[in-house]
Order: structure tokens, then sequence, then C-alpha cells
């Protein structure tokens, strides 16, 4: 069973993503800010990464450029969220992407995409 | 005394000429009878007086150093001839005068004499001079400037800027009353010169709107000085009258404030935007997995329905509290017009606009409204334009410092409205408090702030008889203060 770490300040969304891959059997931990994602990363070794980008202390751009990288790639599989709208948002999700992010949502978007996108990058 | 000395006194003394000799630090030690007549002093009066009592600012001037410098070169200074000197009578009015200053040593002491002429003896050539040198002034001044005469105030004199203003030529106006060339004069301008003349108080920088005959159907708006001119009699003469038109400077400035209005709306918009896709996200994902729920074949779990259902309606009632803030925010911009508003609710409001900015960058906001404070009357959505302003400069001070923290302080004080909005950012240096309100003055990079938003919250604290300033301290913060009267009906 594949364990997927979810990394968003915002706990309803949290609550949200964990409620919905649960249900499609996967293992999820939550974390709310970058800080403590990259603890339970360290802790839990999850297959795969959600985080949100734009987030208090530790945003999920440092949290991406704190994760040790083998061969220019990261250790688990990684998909970056933004909330959108605001003026920045395109930007940081184009920068996650030029990290290596996997794959990269804009909120609102459907659970179903999420989901397809998720079962098409785990090996 | 010697015969030699007092033979010297007596010729100074009746010479036709003022004649006046100071020692070297402009103290009076002679005073001759000329000079008494020139000045109305006696010389018990003015001996042991300084020179600047007669010939004020003289001393100071660069003319009488350099004759210093030349003194002290030769025994006797080479004298110095200055024209249009002006000397001040006792309990009189000033007059000009011709001053020939020379330096002698005496017995070895510098002495200084004065010989003086009355300008007054040759008042053709000094007058005709005078006369042009004012008319120069007049002619190229880049403010309007007429000279009305009588109880019809006609013109005696006008500038090419104002004639230009009023679209005709110099020669056209001259001996012409006021509503002769200004049809609109006689209820916007007339009236005022008549008090002007009965009280003799000026006019001080009075705006208002009129239309010109060299342009009809486009009222201008113009700023007007009058003041009058009294006669030896000390009775009202004339009026001069000065007027600059500032349509052009009106038309800008309310656009100015208009491309800001708009600005800080798009800013607030992209916030809002953000605010509302978390819930509609949430909505969203809810609903998929209620979706699911109902179309599995598995019998229906009727608790995780309702409890989906449940943060559904949670997400809805949060998005339609955005919404309605941001219809009451555009409602208001419609509107503008002021009413009283409760102090903490404006703080509230402008942290709510600001969207989740604040959160994301971990600064603490620390609002302390003091309990008795009576409302603000304002227009609302200026009042949280200046706020936000406020809010969002000190938010960019703190993105480089340790503490993270804001402090909204509300208090009433000496019966005036008082918001402090401080931060515990990198501060500024005088020179740069100096500047904050001019307009287009920014430090941030192109691109990232107008310049616009302190000089436009400056003004809109201004038009609500109300006061914004600064205090800084580099390393140690800013502080914004805004401060209001109670009633500001401006």
């Amino acid at each position: 069973m594949s364990k997927i770490l979810i990394v968003d300040d915002e706990i309803a969304y949290n609550e949200l993503l964990k409620d919905y891959l649960e249900s499609h059997g996967y293992s999820v931990v939550c974390a709310f800010d970058g800080k403590q994602g990259l603890e339970l990363y360290h802790q839990e070794k999850p297959d795969l990464i959600i985080t949100d980008i734009v987030m208090p202390d530790m945003d999920g751009i440092e949290l991406l450029l704190k994760l040790t990288k083998k061969d220019d790639k990261f250790p688990c599989k990684v998909i970056a969220i933004s909330g959108g709208g605001r003026i920045n948002g395109g930007g940081y999700l184009a920068t996650s992407k030029m990290l290596g992010a996997d794959q990269i949502f804009e909120k609102p978007f459907k659970m179903e995409d999420l989901r397809n996108c998720i079962e098409s990058i785990m090996p | 005394m010697d015969i030699a000395e007092q033979r010297l006194d007596s010729i100074i003394n009746n010479a036709g000429e003022a004649i006046i000799v100071t020692n070297e630090k402009g103290v009076i030690e002679t005073f001759n009878l000329a000079a008494q007549a020139m000045f109305d002093y006696d010389p018990a009066e003015i001996i042991a007086k300084n020179i600047d009592t007669l010939i004020p600012n003289f001393l100071h001037s660069s003319h009488a150093f350099e004759t210093e410098v030349q003194a002290t070169s030769t025994k006797i200074g080479a004298p110095g001839k200055f024209r249009g000197i002006v000397g001040l009578r006792k309990n009189g009015p000033s007059f000009l005068m011709d001053l020939t200053l020379s330096e002698i040593y005496l017995d070895n002491e510098k002495v200084f004499t004065y010989i003086l002429r009355h300008i007054a003896d040759h008042p053709k050539e000094e007058l005709v001079r005078i006369s042009t040198y004012l008319d120069a002034i007049l002619q190229n001044l880049p403010v309007g400037v007429a000279i009305l005469e009588g109880p019809e105030f006609r013109y005696f004199k006008i500038n090419q800027t104002l004639a230009n203003l009023n679209g005709l030529s110099i020669e056209d106006h001259i001996g012409k009353a006021i509503v002769e060339i200004l049809p609109h004069a006689k209820e916007m301008i007339v009236p005022e010169l008549i008090n002007i003349l009965e009280t003799g108080v000026p006019v001080i920088h009075r705006e208002f709107t009129i239309e010109l005959p060299s342009n009809p159907g486009h009222p201008v708006n113009l700023i007007d000085w009058q003041i009058p001119i009294l006669n030896e009699e000390k009775k009202k003469q004339a009026v001069v009258s000065i007027v600059v038109d500032v349509t052009q400077l009106t038309e800008a400035q309310a656009m100015l404030v208009q491309s800001a209005k708009l600005a800080s709306i798009g800013e607030m918009s992209a916030g809002l935007a953000h605010e509302i896709n978390q819930p509609l996200g949430i909505i969203q994902g809810r609903a998929e997995i209620v979706k699911e729920l109902m179309d599995s074949n598995v019998e229906i779990d009727k608790g995780k329905v309702l409890y989906n259902l449940d943060r559904i309606e949670k997400e809805v009632s949060r998005t339609s509290k955005i919404i309605k803030h941001l219809g009451q925010f555009s409602r208001q911009v419609l509107l503008e017009e002021r009413k009283h508003f409760d102090v903490r609710w404006l703080i509230e409001e402008s942290l709510i606009l600001q969207g989740d900015t604040l959160r994301t960058t971990s600064i603490e906001v620390k609002i302390n409204v003091m309990d008795e404070i009576p409302p603000i009357y304002c227009d609302y959505v200026q009042f949280i334009q200046v706020l936000t302003n406020l809010i969002s400069n000190a938010k960019d001070a703190l993105c480089d410092s340790a503490t993270k923290e804001i402090h909204i302080n509300a208090f009433f004080e000496n019966e005036k409205i008082c918001i402090d909005v401080i931060d515990t950012g990198c501060g500024m240096t005088s020179k740069l408090q100096q500047k904050v309100f001019d307009p287009f003055f920014s430090t941030k990079t192109v691109g990232d702030g107008t310049g616009l938003g302190l000089s436009i919250s400056y003004g809109i604290i201004k038009k609500h008889a109300g006061r914004l300033t600064v205090k800084s301290e580099v390393g140690r913060g800013t502080t914004f203060s805004i401060s209001l009267p109670i009633e500001n009906k401006s």
C-alpha cells in the first residue's frame, strides 16, 4: 500500500485529501507546514508528497529544496498544489515544476484528476 | 582735542552730505547733521548703536565683505559705491539711497565712513529703473497677476500669463472693468474684491471654479490671492490679484486617486480569489467523495455522506462571507460617502481584505483598541484603503526581520481618534522619512509598488481633516500614525 504525505496549512483541505485518498486505499499522513512535513518525511519515508506551496514558516518551495536529491531527482514522487488567484501563485507552481515536481495542481481541482495523476506517476 | 581735529569735526558735521563714521565692528561714532535729518535720529540716540539699525543687512552683504578684504591690503580702503541701498528712518518708512563707503586708518585704528545720498534727490531716473525691474518680474511670472483699481476694479496692469488665461491681449484689458472681461466675475470675484477693500483683509489661497470667455463650456479651477494696496493715507485704492490655473493639476490628481483605487481593488481581488479557491477546492472534493459513496455497490454509509455534505455547507458559508465583504467593498466604492464606523470593525475589515498574505508570511498582528473610542466618521473605502496600505507597507518592512509583529493601536486622545500602525521592521533613515509621502517615491523594486500608496493615503486623511505622520528608527521599526478629529465634516 502506497504511503502519501500531505503538507497543507489549511486544515479543512488537508482533511479532505486524507478522507479521499484513504477511501481509495492509500495510507495517509498529514503535516501542517513545511517544517513538520520535513520531519514526517524522514520519519515515515512516504512514496509521495503532496505539498501546498504558500504556507507559513517553511513554504512548499523551501521544503522541496530541503529534500535531499539523488541524481537530481527527489527521493520520492512530488505533487505541488497552490491556491492560485494570487499574483505569484502561478510563479510558485512553475518554480516547483522547475525544481522537479512530478505534477502541479491549482486549486480548485478535481479529486479524480489528482487520483489519476497519482496512479500514473506511482510505480 | 587739537585744532586740526576740531576743524575736521566741524567740516564733517556741517557737510552737505550725510556722513556716518563707524568703527571696525560697525558701531556708530560720528553722525553728522545731514545724517540726523535723513534718518531722523538725535546723535545721542544713535551713537554707539550698530550701523545695522540704519542700513539693515548691509554689513553682512558681500559688498561690505569685499571692501573689508581690500582694506586689509592698503592703508586707505578703495571706496566702494553702492546704489539703491535701503535706509531705515526712525519710526518711518524705509527709503533708497546711494552709499559711498570708505575705510581709513585714524591713529592706526580702522574706521568706516559712510557718505549717503537720498535717491529721492533724483527720483525720475530711479522710478524708471524700479518700474522697469518690476515690469520684467511681473511679465515673466508663471502665475497670473493683475492690479485692479477703483470701485469698478479696472485693470491698471496685467501680466502675459493672466492675459493668456483670459484669452485676450494685455492691451485689451487695460482700463476695462473686470466684469467687461470676465462676465462671471460679477458673482464669483467682485463680491470678494468689495469685501477686501472694505475690511482690508486679503484673500489668501481661495480655490474656485469659473468659466472663462476664452473657453466657454469648460470651467477651469483657479486658486487666487487678492491683496489690497494701501495708499499714503492708508486708504485702500487697488487690489493685487494673483491667479494660478490648477485645472490640469486637479484632473491629474483625480486620475491618480482613481488609478490607485483600481490598483488596490485589483490587489484585493487577487487575494480574495485565493481565499475563494480554497473553499471551492474543498467543495469540489467533498462532492466527489459523496458521488463515489452513492455510486458504490456496497450499502451507502449515510453517516459518511452526511459528514461530507456538512463540510460542503461549512465551506459554502465561508465563501459567502468572503463574497459579502467584497460586495460591501464594491458597493462602498460606488457610494463614496461618509458615515460613522466602529474603529475595531474597520481595522478587522482591512485585515480580512488583506487576504491570507499576513498568515502566509508568519506575521503576528496585535490589535489593541481602547474601550471607549468613539466611532470614526469617514468614507469606508477610502479609510480601508489607507489602513490596507499601511498594513501592507508594514508587512513589506518585516520581510527580513527576526521579530515579525504588526501592532495596531487605536485610542482617543485630545479629542482626536488615533490609529498607530507599528511594525518591528527595518525602519527608515530620517532622509527617507521626509520622502515617504511624496508621489511616486518607492523603495520597492519597479513593478512591486506604484509609489503612490502613501501619498494617496496622506491625501485621504487630509481630506478627512486629519493628519498622517511617520516616526521611524533604523533597525527598530516604523510607526505610521493617523489622527482624526471626531467631527471632520470638511
